[in-house]
C-alpha cells in the first residue's frame, strides 16, 4: 500500500455534551483510523458558546471544514453564504434522501437548495408521571387522546396545598403544589400547539409574513391561556422551567402530571430521577392530525472548506447508518435522523416503555418557524406579551395584535430573497 | 521643567510603553473597528456599507434602549454605594486578630471567587418563589415572598442582591487599607476620650478615601456592564425590567444579527462611563485624602 | 463602670463573634447550598421541593464527573494559563502604575484616561474584530491571545497600584534618585518591595479573573485537551438542561486553588504590614 499521498487534515467542528462527546470522541478515532487519508481535528465547543464561536470564526473565515450544527440556528448563516451548496454532491452520491425524516431536512433546505444533512433530531412528546395519575384514579393517556381529553384530565390531576383540584370547594390557585400539564413552551415553539387546536402563526410558506390575529388562531391562544388562568390546570413558567433547567423541568422535578417535552428528558429522567413515567404521541388535534416541533443537528461544509472533497466524505461516512446507531441511536443521546437507523434507539432495558411514540412523532415533527436572524429578533422582542397574555396578566386579543404588528415590521428585513 | 525633569519624563514614557505597546497591537484596531462597526449595516457575507448615523437616529427613538439605560442605572445605584458601605463594613469588622478570623474572611470572600455562572444558576434557585430558599426564610418570618425573577418589580432587586453577594473583593481592599491606620493614631485618640464615630470620621475614613474613590470608578465601570446573571436568569425580562444595556448589545449583535447598531449601543454605552468617569475624578480632590504628594 | 472585667470581656467577645456568624449567613448559605447538590444522589437534586440534607450523602456526583471529562489536564491548563497571566499582570500593571504615580509627563492626565477608557468597552463589539485579528496572525487554538495581553497591562490594576503608589511619600522615591538610581531602578528596588499588600492584592483579583474567565478561551482554544477549567465546566450547561449535579461539584473543586491563593495573599495583606504604612 503506498502512502506517498500526505494525509489531509480536516477539521471536524461539534458542540457536544460530555456524554456525547464520549461515545463521540470513540466513534472519531475509530473513524480516522479506517481513512488513512485523512486526518481528523476534533474542534469541541461548549452548547452555552456557539454564537460566539461560529459569528467570530464565520467573521474570520476560519469556520472547521465539517461543522456539527443545531438546526435552529443553522438557517440565518444559510443565508449569509457560510457553507457550500450541497445540492450537486448529494445528487451525483445517490443518497437516499427519502431515509432521512422529512422534518429534520427541511431545516437544511432553503431557496430550493439542500445546505445539510441532519444526523440526528429530538421530537416532542407527552410525558406523564403514572404514579400521579394512579392517585388520582385516571386512566394513562392513550393513543386516541385529543387535548381536549388532556385538559379534563389535566383539571383533575390538578392538586393545591390541601389537596384539592379546581373542580373542588375552598381549591386555593395560589398554593397548587402540582398541575395537571406543563406545557409551558416559548412563544415559537407553542406554534405546533396551537395549529393543534384550529389555529397557525405563519401565513406565508417561510413564515416572514405572520398572522396572530384570525379567529382560528385566538380562539386556540385563548384556550392554551385559559387552561392556565381560568382552569388552573396547567403551569407556563418558561423562566423558570426547561428554559434555565432550574431548578429544572417542573415535570422532571415531580411538579407536574403531564409535560410536554424533547427527547432530552428521557436521559435526564433515567439519569437523576426515580419518577415512574411513560410517553404518549403528542395528541391528536382537532383536524384529527398530530402536531409537534422538534429539534435537530446536522452537518454542513464551510464554503470556506480547502478540502470540500475530502469534507464530503467525512460528512458521508459521519451519517451512515452504522455510525449514527453507534454514537447516537444505541447510547440513547438523540434520534437517528436516518429512517434505517432509527429504531437504535429503542432500548427495552430503559423507560420509558412506549418508546415506539417517539419514532412516530419523528414522522410529523416540523422544525421551528421562522427561522431567519430576524426571527430571532422577532422572538426577543414580542415573547414577554405572548406570556402575560398566557399568564391572562394581559387579554389575548390584545397581545396577538400587538406581537402581529411588531412581528410583521421586523421580518420585513428577510422577505428579499 | 528643568533638566531633570525632562530625563525623568524620558523614563516616564519608557516605564509605560508596555502599556502603549498593548494599546497598539491589541487594542486600537478592535476598538477602532467596532467604532467604524457603527456606521455600518454589516451583513455576512457581503462587505460592511456605510450607512452613516442611521442606528444613531435608530437609537434615540429605540424605547427598549432608554429602557435598558435605565435599568443598568438602576442595577448600579443600586449595588455600588451598598457595596462600598457594606465592603467597609465587613473590613472593619473582620479586622482584629481574633482566632478564627481567618475563616470569616474567607467566607466573606468566597462568593466573589465563584464564577458569574455558578453564581447565576445558585441565586436562579435561591430566588425561586416556590421553594427557593430566600421565600422559605421570609415564610419562616411570617412574609410571604415576592415571585423575584418572575417578578417585573421584583427581578432588578433580586439581581441587585445577587450582585452584592460578591462584594468580597471590596472588603478585600478596604482590609489592605485599614491595615495602616496607625495603631498609635488610634490609641492616642481613644486616650482623648474620642468615641468609635469620632474615630472613624477622623481618623479611619481619610485614611481610606483613596481605595474608597478606587471602588467607585471601578465598580461603576463594573455595573454598567453587567452582563451575566440578565443572560443567563432572566433574558432581559420580565418585561424588559433586567434588560441592561450589554444584554441589549449582545442580544443586537449575537442573536439577532444586528452588528453595526450593537456597535453603536455599545459606544454610547462608552461614553455614558466616560463621562460619570470623568466626573468622579474631577470631584476627586475635595474628599480623596492622599498621605504622600503627587509626583 | 470598669470595662475590663472577665465576664464583660467575654460577654463583648460572645457578641463579637455572634455578628460575625450572622454576617456570614447570607455569604455562606448559597455555598453551603452548592455542597448540598454536590453531594446529594443525582435523583434528588431535581426534586422539588428541595431538601437540604443529602440522604445519603455520596461521592458519586464527584466521581462520574471526573470520570466524564479530563480534569486533570483542564485543571493543568488553567494553572499554566493563570499562572502566566498572574505574573504578566503584576509586572507590567505594577511598572506602569508606579509610572503614573511617580513621574512627571506632559499630557499625562489625557494618558490616564485613556487607560481608563480601554476598560469602558464592552467586550461583546472588540470580541470578533480580535479574533479576526489574532486568527490571521495565526494564534487561535494556542493561549497566547488569553496569556499576551496581561504582559501589555490591565487598566484595573494599573490604576490600583496608582493609587496606592501616590500614598507614598514621594521623598522615598526622590531620595533614591539623588544617589543615582534611575527610575526602573527606583521601581524595582524601592516601591515594589514596599507594594506588598497591593501585590497579593493584584495578585488574587488577576488569579480570579484567569481562572474564571469564560469568554477567552471560548473563542481561542478548540480542541479539548487545550482546555482551561472555566471551558470545560461549561460543558455541563447543556441546550436543553444544565447538568448541575455535575456542574457544582466541579465548581466546588474548582475553587479550592483560589482559596489557596486567598489564604496565602491574606498573610501579606494582613500581617506584613508591620511598618503601618498605608497601603494606600
Amino acid at each position: 500500500m503506498q502512502n506517498a499521498v500526505e494525509p489531509v487534515t480536516l477539521r471536524l467542528g461539534v458542540a457536544l455534551t460530555p456524554q456525547e462527546l464520549e461515545s463521540y470522541q470513540a466513534a472519531i478515532v475509530s473513524l480516522d483510523q479506517a481513512h488513512p487519508e485523512w486526518v481528523i481535528e476534533l474542534e469541541t465547543t461548549p452548547q452555552s458558546g456557539v454564537l460566539e464561536k461560529i459569528n467570530s470564526q464565520l467573521a474570520a473565515q476560519n469556520l472547521p471544514d465539517v461543522l456539527r450544527v443545531q438546526g435552529l440556528l443553522v438557517q440565518q448563516w444559510i443565508r449569509q453564504n457560510a457553507f457550500q451548496d450541497l445540492t450537486p454532491r448529494i445528487t451525483a452520491s445517490q443518497l437516499d434522501l427519502e431515509d432521512f425524516y422529512p422534518g429534520p431536512l427541511e431545516q437544511f433546505r432553503t431557496q430550493g437548495k439542500i445546505w445539510g444533512l441532519p444526523d440526528t433530531a429530538a421530537p416532542d412528546v407527552v410525558f406523564y408521571n403514572k404514579a400521579m395519575f394512579d392517585a388520582a384514579g385516571i386512566e394513562y393517556p392513550t393513543d386516541e387522546w385529543t387535548y381536549e381529553d388532556m385538559r379534563q384530565a389535566a383539571i383533575r390531576l390538578t392538586l393545591d396545598s390541601q389537596g384539592r383540584t379546581p373542580l373542588e370547594a375552598g381549591f386555593d390557585p395560589s398554593t397548587i403544589q402540582q398541575w395537571g400539564w406543563n406545557g409551558g413552551l416559548t412563544f415559537f415553539w407553542q406554534r405546533h400547539l396551537v395549529r393543534a387546536l384550529g389555529g397557525e402563526f405563519c401565513e406565508t410558506e417561510d413564515c416572514t409574513t405572520m398572522k396572530f390575529t384570525a379567529p382560528e388562531t385566538i380562539r386556540a391562544v385563548q384556550w392554551w391561556a385559559d387552561l392556565v388562568s381560568k382552569d388552573h390546570a396547567a403551569l407556563y413558567d418558561p423562566y423558570g422551567g426547561s428554559q434555565t433547567g432550574i431548578p429544572g423541568d417542573p415535570f422532571i422535578a415531580g411538579k407536574a402530571a403531564m409535560g410536554f417535552n424533547g427527547f432530552f428528558a428521557v436521559a435526564q429522567l433515567n439519569e437523576a430521577s426515580s419518577i415512574d413515567y411513560d410517553i404518549v404521541q403528542p395528541l391528536t388535534g382537532v383536524d384529527g392530525k398530530r402536531y409537534t416541533p422538534l429539534s435537530t443537528n446536522g452537518y454542513l461544509i464551510a464554503a470556506t472548506s480547502e478540502h470540500p472533497e475530502e469534507a464530503w466524505t467525512l460528512m458521508q461516512a459521519l451519517l451512515e447508518p452504522d455510525f449514527l446507531e453507534e454514537t447516537w441511536g444505541k447510547p440513547g443521546h438523540s434520534v437517528p435522523a436516518r429512517r434505517s437507523a432509527a429504531e437504535s434507539v429503542l432500548n427495552p432495558e430503559n423507560p420509558p416503555a412506549n418508546q415506539q411514540a417517539i419514532l412516530d412523532a419523528m414522522e410529523y415533527g416540523e422544525i421551528f418557524k421562522p427561522y431567519t436572524s430576524s426571527a430571532f429578533e422577532v422572538y426577543g422582542k414580542t415573547s414577554d406579551n405572548f406570556i402575560k397574555s398566557m399568564k391572562g396578566e394581559l387579554d389575548v386579543v390584545v397581545a396577538l395584535e400587538q406581537i402581529e404588528s411588531a412581528t410583521n415590521e421586523i421580518l420585513a428585513r428577510d422577505r428579499q430573497p | 521643567m528643568g533638566q531633570l525633569g525632562k530625563r525623568r519624563e524620558r523614563w516616564f514614557y519608557l516605564l509605560i510603553s508596555p502599556w502603549l505597546v498593548g494599546l497598539l497591537l491589541f487594542q486600537i484596531g478592535p476598538v477602532v473597528t467596532a467604532l467604524g462597526l457603527s456606521f455600518t449595516e454589516w451583513h455576512l457575507p457581503q462587505l460592511p456599507q456605510f450607512v452613516g448615523l442611521t442606528h444613531y437616529q435608530e437609537l434615540i427613538q429605540d424605547h427598549l434602549f432608554r429602557r435598558s439605560l435605565l435599568n443598568t442605572a438602576y442595577y448600579t445605584l443600586g449595588t455600588v454605594p451598598p457595596g462600598i458601605v457594606i465592603g467597609l463594613g465587613l473590613a472593619l469588622l473582620v479586622n482584629r486578630p481574633r482566632p478564627g478570623i481567618s475563616f470569616f474572611r474567607t467566607v466573606y470572600f468566597l462568593p466573589a471567587v465563584i464564577s458569574g455562572v455558578a453564581t447565576a444558576l445558585l441565586w436562579a434557585w435561591m430566588f425561586n418563589p416556590q421553594y427557593g430558599m430566600v421565600n422559605s426564610v421570609l415564610a419562616q418570618l411570617g412574609i410571604h415572598g415576592p415571585a423575584w425573577f418572575q417578578d417585573e418589580h421584583w427581578a432588578m432587586p433580586a439581581l441587585i442582591l445577587t450582585g452584592l453577594w460578591s462584594i468580597g473583593t471590596n472588603m478585600l481592599l478596604y482590609l489592605a487599607a485599614l491595615q495602616a491606620v496607625p495603631a498609635e493614631l488610634v490609641e492616642s485618640a481613644a486616650l482623648d476620650g474620642a468615641g468609635a464615630a469620632a474615630l472613624f470620621r477622623h481618623v479611619t475614613w481619610p485614611m481610606v478615601t483613596p481605595v474608597t474613590f478606587y471602588l467607585l470608578v471601578v465598580n461603576i465601570i463594573g455595573a454598567f456592564q453587567i452582563f451575566t446573571p440578565t443572560y443567563i436568569i432572566t433574558r432581559g425580562g420580565p418585561n424588559y425590567a433586567t434588560l441592561t444595556l450589554p444584554l441589549y448589545i449582545y442580544l443586537n449583535a449575537f442573536a439577532w444579527g444586528r452588528m453595526g447598531y450593537a456597535a453603536a449601543l455599545a459606544f454610547i454605552l462608552f461614553m455614558v462611563i466616560l463621562g460619570l468617569t470623568l466626573l468622579q475624578f474631577r470631584f476627586a480632590k475635595r474628599w480623596v485624602f492622599y498621605v504622600g504628594s503627587e509626583a | 463602670m470598669r470595662t475590663d472585667f472577665p465576664i464583660i470581656q467575654a460577654g463583648k467577645s460572645g457578641l463579637y463573634y455572634l455578628v460575625l456568624i450572622m454576617a456570614s449567613i447570607p455569604f455562606a448559605l448559597p455555598i453551603v447550598w452548592m455542597a448540598s447538590i454536590a453531594f446529594k444522589p443525582a435523583e434528588m437534586v431535581y426534586l422539588s421541593p428541595p431538601r437540604w440534607l443529602p440522604d445519603p450523602p455520596t461521592l458519586a456526583n464527584f466521581q462520574n464527573a471526573w470520570q466524564l471529562l479530563d480534569f486533570p489536564v483542564f485543571i493543568r491548563n488553567s494553572l499554566i494559563v493563570t499562572s502566566l497571566t498572574m505574573i504578566g499582570s503584576l509586572l507590567s500593571s505594577s511598572l506602569v502604575g508606579y509610572a503614573f504615580a511617580a513621574l512627571p509627563g506632559r499630557g499625562k492626565q489625557i494618558l490616564f484616561f485613556l487607560l481608563m477608557a480601554t476598560i469602558m468597552i464592552p467586550a461583546t463589539v472588540t470580541m470578533i474584530p480580535m479574533f479576526i485579528g489574532f486568527s490571521r496572525i495565526g494564534w487561535v487554538n494556542t493561549y497566547l491571545p488569553l496569556v499576551l495581553p496581561a504582559f501589555f497591562t490591565n487598566a484595573f490594576y494599573v490604576f490600583l497600584f496608582r493609587q496606592y503608589f501616590r500614598t507614598i511619600p514621594v521623598e522615598l522615591f526622590d531620595s533614591a534618585e539623588l544617589d543615582g538610581c534611575n527610575p526602573l531602578g527606583t521601581y524595582w528596588w524601592i516601591a515594589l518591595p514596599l507594594a506588598k499588600p497591593a501585590l497579593a492584592g493584584v495578585a488574587v483579583f488577576a488569579f480570579i479573573a484567569s481562572w474564571n474567565d469564560f469568554l477567552g478561551p471560548l473563542l481561542y482554544l478548540s480542541s479539548n485537551d487545550r482546555y482551561t477549567l472555566s471551558l470545560g465546566l461549561s460543558l455541563f450547561n447543556g441546550l436543553y438542561y444544565t447538568q448541575l449535579h455535575y456542574l457544582m461539584p466541579m465548581s466546588l473543586v474548582a475553587l479550592l486553588p483560589v482559596i489557596v491563593i486567598f489564604l496565602l495573599a491574606q498573610r501579606y495583606l494582613v500581617q506584613g504590614i508591620v511598618t503601618s504604612r498605608n497601603p494606600f
